[in-house]
């Protein structure tokens, strides 16, 4: 009898690291849709330079490096080159790319000639401690802009990464930065597509 | 008799194996039409991103030319020439500077040599592309080759491989690097390796039609955007992609010089990437009918014993005649992915984990379409 107990207890306690380990690794994941947007007649994107508010340097080049990759590998949207965006940008004067205004977005599309405009943010692109363990993190918000509107069409944002209860009991420096925002970039692209 | 058939027959198979992987082997770089009679050796790009003395790395390729059989224009006839000319740019070589020295000292090829890492104290360490361009009007490149290479490559037992003389270390690379050279002269097959799966790209977009329908097709690689604190590093990876896409026969890679010099006459600065009007340029003026850009985030070389070198890029391949992207990829490697046991792989300089990936990336650019590709494209 007791026996079963303690093996009960055991495999509860198993059960409870691992649960812990996959809540910390899930991305908490926020997704907004306009109820009333066709996404399936967007075709061509323009990807703006991501706002980086973390204390990492280049994390938005970085992470905006990877979306914009992975968004053009889904096949299912093009995505303007960044120097194409770039002679965009410096032809529609505008003065912050990272957050345009309605009118701002409009007119670059004009000249673009894109269907909308993506821009972002990387809120938090680091490392965490948590005691011993650390481990890579990274949590992104990023916007869908209507071309011929301006107006704000679809928003997600995900968080990756993180100490784990794995982590914390076992150690291990968690996911490397490259595959922890890869998998928050998968996220946010999965809430896009769902927007369908 | 049974078993001396046998051991025929596995002599035989052993014979045919050898061929067969020797044929692998073979690199496929376009055999040089003419044969250089006359090299100049230009003075070594410095690309370390720190002051570093090149002249033992020029003296060496001289003396490896030379004892190739490999005539080579004398120092002091380069160095008037080169003032006559007021050349200060070694790291490629522009149509005029080109045709002035086949007019003016015959020379058939010019070599070009950028430094990426030159250790001379604690575990040398050396790591340098090479090229051999035509002096034509249009310049080609002829030969190219790279070599990344460290004391430690090859510890062996008891770490008796270890190279601690930095001397021993240039003459070898120099050496491996004239052999390549004089094979290509020749025109004997040159060794080289098969790309790596562990460089694949991690993410990757290849147009569903497809790269060019030109064969060959003409690619012009501009310098890519260094947005990390490594000095050149945008300069060394394009660098990598002109030693990687010259090695392929279906592509025609514009000299980098050549490049070079149409992006400061024609005043245009491709900050932040290159627009399709910009491309289009390219195109008018080096007849280039794809553009292969991007942005290098890290390029971190080994400090210490235990370190591995990290390399992270992205690129884009433009096709202004399309207006767009017709290739597109992210990279993030270190020299210790995917080595288990007794640091086997391990690779131990940025410059030749770079040389891998843009190797592997190359590979999977040109790759045949596959089944997957063309019912995209339906």
């Amino acid at each position: 009898m007791r026996g079963t107990n303690v093996a009960r207890a055991c495999i509860a306690g198993t059960l409870l690291v691992l649960g812990a380990g996959c809540a910390a690794r899930r991305g908490a994941q926020v997704t907004f849709h306009e109820p009333t947007m066709d996404f399936s007649l967007v075709h061509t994107v323009a990807v703006m330079p991501f706002a980086n508010m973390s204390t990492a340097q280049a994390a938005d080049k970085r992470v905006r490096d990877v979306f914009m990759t992975m968004l053009q590998a889904t096949g299912q949207i093009y995505v303007l080159p960044m120097g194409e965006v770039q002679r965009g940008l410096s032809r529609a004067e505008m003065q912050n790319p990272a957050a345009p205004s309605g009118p701002d977005v409009v007119a670059l599309a004009k000249v673009l000639n894109c269907d909308a405009v993506i821009t972002g943010s990387v809120l938090e692109y680091g490392e965490a401690r948590s005691g011993s363990a650390a481990a890579n993190y990274i949590s992104l918000s990023v916007q869908m802009l209507e071309a011929t509107t301006g107006k704000l069409v679809w928003s997600a944002q995900s968080t990756r990464g993180g100490v784990s209860g794995a982590d914390r009991m076992f150690g291990g420096g968690g996911q490397p930065m490259n595959v922890v925002t890869a998998d928050a970039v998968n996220d946010v692209l999965d809430l896009l597509f769902k927007a369908k | 008799m049974r078993a001396v058939l046998s051991r025929h027959t596995s002599s035989a198979i052993l014979a045919i194996a050898c061929v067969v992987v020797g044929a692998v082997g073979r690199a496929q770089q376009p055999p040089a039409e003419n044969p250089p009679t006359l090299v100049a050796i230009l003075p070594m790009d410095n690309l370390t991103g720190r002051t570093a003395d090149a002249a033992p790395v020029a003296e060496a390729w001289r003396a490896a030319l030379v004892a190739r059989g490999v005539q080579v224009l004398d120092e002091s006839r380069l160095r008037s020439l080169m003032d006559a000319h007021r050349v200060r740019y070694t790291g490629g070589l522009p149509s005029d500077l080109a045709v002035a020295f086949r007019d003016e000292a015959a020379v058939t090829g010019v070599l070009v040599t950028s430094i990426e890492r030159w250790e001379e104290s604690g575990s040398p360490a050396l790591a340098l592309t090479s090229r051999l361009v035509s002096t034509e009007s249009q310049p080609r490149i002829l030969w190219v080759d790279g070599v990344g290479a460290s004391g430690e490559d090859h510890p062996g037992f008891l770490d008796l491989g270890v190279v601690t003389d930095p001397g021993i270390l240039l003459d070898r690379t120099i050496g491996k690097l004239a052999d390549s050279l004089a094979a290509s002269l020749w025109r004997t097959g040159i060794k080289s390796s098969h790309p790596e799966r562990r460089f694949r790209p991690r993410q990757e977009f290849r147009h569903p039609e497809g790269l060019s329908a030109a064969s060959p097709t003409r690619i012009a690689v501009l310098p890519f955007t260094n947005r990390c604190p490594r000095r050149h590093a945008g300069d060394l990876v394009a660098l990598h992609f002109v030693h990687q896409l010259a090695m392929r026969e279906d592509v025609e890679v514009v000299e980098p010089g050549v490049v070079r010099d149409m992006l400061l006459r024609s005043r245009l600065i491709p900050e932040g990437g290159i627009a399709f009007n910009q491309a289009a340029l390219l195109k008018e003026l080096l007849g280039a009918d794809l553009v292969l850009t991007g942005d290098v985030l890290d390029y971190i070389d080994t400090a210490g014993e235990n370190q591995v070198p990290v390399v992270d890029f992205m690129t884009q391949l433009l096709d202004s005649g399309r207006r767009s992207v017709v290739w597109s990829s992210f990279h993030h490697n270190t020299g210790g992915d995917r080595v288990w046991f007794f640091d086997k792989g391990r690779i131990r300089t940025a410059g030749a984990l770079g040389s891998a990936m843009a190797q592997a990336t190359v590979e999977r650019m040109l790759r045949e379409p596959t089944s997957s590709d063309r019912s995209r494209a339906k």
